[in-house]
């Protein structure tokens, strides 16, 4: 087991360098010069060449990656060139916020997609199976920022019952916080629910039809064991297993998320440092991302182990 | 004695089971009665197909939920149960009435122990601790010949041969101690070797328990001595009835015989093909209006394809058949006599 995790854990070395290269690399291919957008209005030859002097931005990319890759092995993430703030400590801003709207969307996808999922396959082409499935198609047609603005439209602008956009920080008052989150997490639930549901719905289905859920009802269990211990649990697999992988996808959903309703987490932070080339801090968030993304790889494969016992024995 | 006590432990009348599928109405079990008495055993054979599932399960009103119609009565202990819903059957199901199914490797719960899966209905159904149900079970697990039970308890069923997994199932098929169980093929997905011991086990454990128990498989060879009856079925009907001795030494029902010859000899290696019986049972959805075993028959003749024989005696006590010509009788030998002749 610690084995396992411990290989796991080595490809962090080889993902985040090359992510790191490809990003350093991507970042001087995109047109605009740091310089003239920090300088913006003031921008005279003199103080351009100054800036890029100050900020290394004259040298050889290998050299100013080298330099970043020797600061980042010392547990410094570099700053920015805007505001001179660590980009740690912008990615500690930012960080709790994204993983808030990733936990909770996960938390409502699933909240959603295990009852729909059992109903369904308790009951395939009823009226609850019927409509999960055409819902869950439209949401899936549906890009996630158009969800967004759909339900921005009903609940904020329509019912007035949820805040459009703003943050409250979880510390500050954990109940404005959740309103905040409610409309984010829900975007980004809806577009993996329909997943879920269909997974879930389809290896029930085929459970149903083992000789172990009929020897579960041939002992006489209640109903409600048959289908939790002896029906649904044995169901699980593909659905973890989607949420594992999902979750890389899940990231870029919030990036999109996050700017729709300006939630100040990790994509908003990415984006806005993207479109005033603060190179540094794009370069450190898309490293804590891809971390990140492995760290969560790493927990489904541990978490493999605790929901099928057949691995376990390997 | 109450009345219970004095109607035998099962008594099946005129029991049918039909489905309706895309073809038709399947008649999957078609007018089956016979009755069981409480510690004797029933084999129940015929081929693949035949109706034997659909059968054991309809006995024990264990039917898939949907497009069913159901006939006929179930009793047991003088109950009839054939009425009850499943939450009524629910009562019965597992405290007196158990069953083993087919296949070992799929009847476990893949992501559950072994112990829990012995235990759940043992304390559901007897309200014994955590630990007694344990220790109960661990005794089972024993008598069924399986070695270091308490390891095995924590166990998950992949880590257990098919052999050993159908232990399993007979433990916990037994951890209640039902007066009837009904054993759905239980070796039919085991290896040779292995059948002898579940089978010897069952009989076994049968027989301390003296508990009823009706035995279904395809293969006479299994029931011969292992059971007090056998009832021969072919498709969705008992066609042949009798205690097992006199099934073997006076069977009357043409299939039977050419069941009989199917039987695998291992006594035997020189001559191990099984002389099959000729063409298939027929489709259920339309089956042929006379003998349905008329079209595969070596002594059908046209009152066969006609008219379908009723179940009558034989003269020996508990011996029924449905034959027009039955074997061993003149009736038969000069019908298979004159078959010959047209043939050739
Ligand atoms: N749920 C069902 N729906 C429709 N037909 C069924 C169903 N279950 C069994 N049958 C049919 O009933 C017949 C008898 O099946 P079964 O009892 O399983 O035979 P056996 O156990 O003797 O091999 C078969 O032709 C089978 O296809
Ligand atoms: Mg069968």
């Amino acid at each position: 087991m610690l084995r396992l995790a411990l290989k796991k854990l080595a490809i962090l070395v080889p993902v985040a360098l090359a992510v790191s290269v490809l990003t350093f690399l991507l970042m001087n291919l995109l047109p605009g010069d740091p310089a003239y957008t920090i300088l913006g209005s003031r921008a005279t030859p003199q103080s351009v060449a100054e800036l890029t002097a100050r900020l290394h931005l004259d040298e050889p990319v290998w050299t100013r990656y080298s330099s970043w890759l020797g600061g980042v092995l010392t547990g410094d993430l570099g700053q920015s060139y805007l505001n001179y703030q660590p980009a740690s400590s912008l990615i500690g801003h930012a960080l709790p916020v994204t993983l808030e709207l990733l936990v909770l969307s996960q938390v409502i996808a699933l909240a959603l997609a295990v009852p729909l999922g059992v109903y369904s396959a308790r009951h395939p082409r009823g009226w609850v199976d019927r409509i999960a499935s055409t819902v869950s198609f439209g949401t899936l047609a549906m890009p996630p920022y158009m969800l967004g603005v759909l339900l921005v439209s009903v609940f904020s602008v329509g019912l007035k019952a949820l805040p459009a956009t703003g943050f409250t920080p979880f510390g500050d008052d954990p109940g404005l916080n959740l309103r905040s989150m409610v409309l984010p997490s829900l975007t980004l639930a809806l577009g993996s629910l329909a997943v879920y549901v269909r997974l879930l719905r389809t290896e029930m289905i085929s459970t149903l039809q083992q000789d172990f859920v009929t020897v579960a009802r041939a002992k006489g269990l209640p109903g409600r064991a048959v289908l939790w211990r002896h029906t649904v649990r044995p169901s699980m697999f593909s659905l973890v297993t989607a949420v594992g992988i999902n979750l890389g996808s899940l990231i870029g959903g919030a990036f999109v998320v996050e700017y729709i309703f300006a939630l100040p987490g990790v994509g908003a932070l990415t984006l806005n440092s993207i479109f005033q080339r603060d190179y540094l801090v794009v370069q450190a968030c898309v490293l804590v991302v891809a971390v990140g993304y492995v760290l969560v790889n790493l927990l489904v494969d541990l978490l493999y182990p605790i929901i099928d016992p057949r691995v376990r024995h390997v | 004695m109450t009345a219970a006590e004095e109607s035998p432990l099962l008594r099946v009348t005129d029991l049918t089971t039909h489905f309706r599928t895309d073809r038709g109405l399947m008649r999957a079990v078609d007018g089956v009665s016979f009755t069981l008495e409480r510690g004797r055993t029933l084999g129940v054979v015929g081929e693949s197909g035949s109706g034997k599932t659909v059968l054991s399960r309809s006995v024990m009103g264990l039917l898939p939920r949907g497009d069913v119609v159901r006939g006929g009565t179930v009793q047991y202990a003088g109950e009839d149960i054939s009425a009850l819903d499943e939450d009524g059957l629910r009562r019965l199901w597992g405290r007196e009435i158990a069953m083993v199914f087919q296949d070992p490797m799929t009847s476990l719960n893949p992501v559950v122990r072994i112990g829990r899966q012995i235990t759940e209905h043992l304390r559901l159904h007897t309200g014994a601790s955590r630990a007694d149900a344990r220790a109960k079970a661990a005794a089972l697990l024993k008598s069924v010949g399986i070695p270091e039970p308490e390891r095995r308890l924590r166990e998950y069923p992949h880590q257990l041969s098919g052999g050993m997994r159908q232990r399993v199932m007979i433990a916990v098929a037994l951890a209640t101690g039902p007066r009837l169980l009904l054993a759905d093929e239980p070796t039919t997905a085991l290896d040779v070797t292995v059948q002898a011991q579940i089978l010897d086990l069952l009989r076994a454990q049968q027989r301390q328990r003296d508990m009823a128990m009706i035995l279904v498989t395809h293969d006479l060879g299994v029931v011969a001595g292992r059971t007090d009856e056998v009832a021969v079925m072919y498709a969705g009907r008992v066609v042949e009835r009798a205690p097992t001795r006199t099934l073997f030494t006076n069977m009357r029902m043409p299939y039977t015989e050419a069941l009989v010859r199917s039987i695998p000899r291992i006594a035997d290696p020189g001559h191990t093909r099984l002389a099959a019986i000729p063409g298939r049972p027929p489709d259920m959805t339309r089956p042929p209006a006379g003998c349905r075993f008329a079209p595969r028959c070596a002594y059908a003749r046209d009152k066969c394809r006609a008219e379908q024989p009723p179940l009558r005696e034989s003269g020996e006590p508990g011996h029924t058949f449905a034959c027009w010509y039955p074997v061993g009788t003149p009736e038969g030998a000069a019908a298979l006599e004159r078959n010959r002749k047209e043939a050739s």
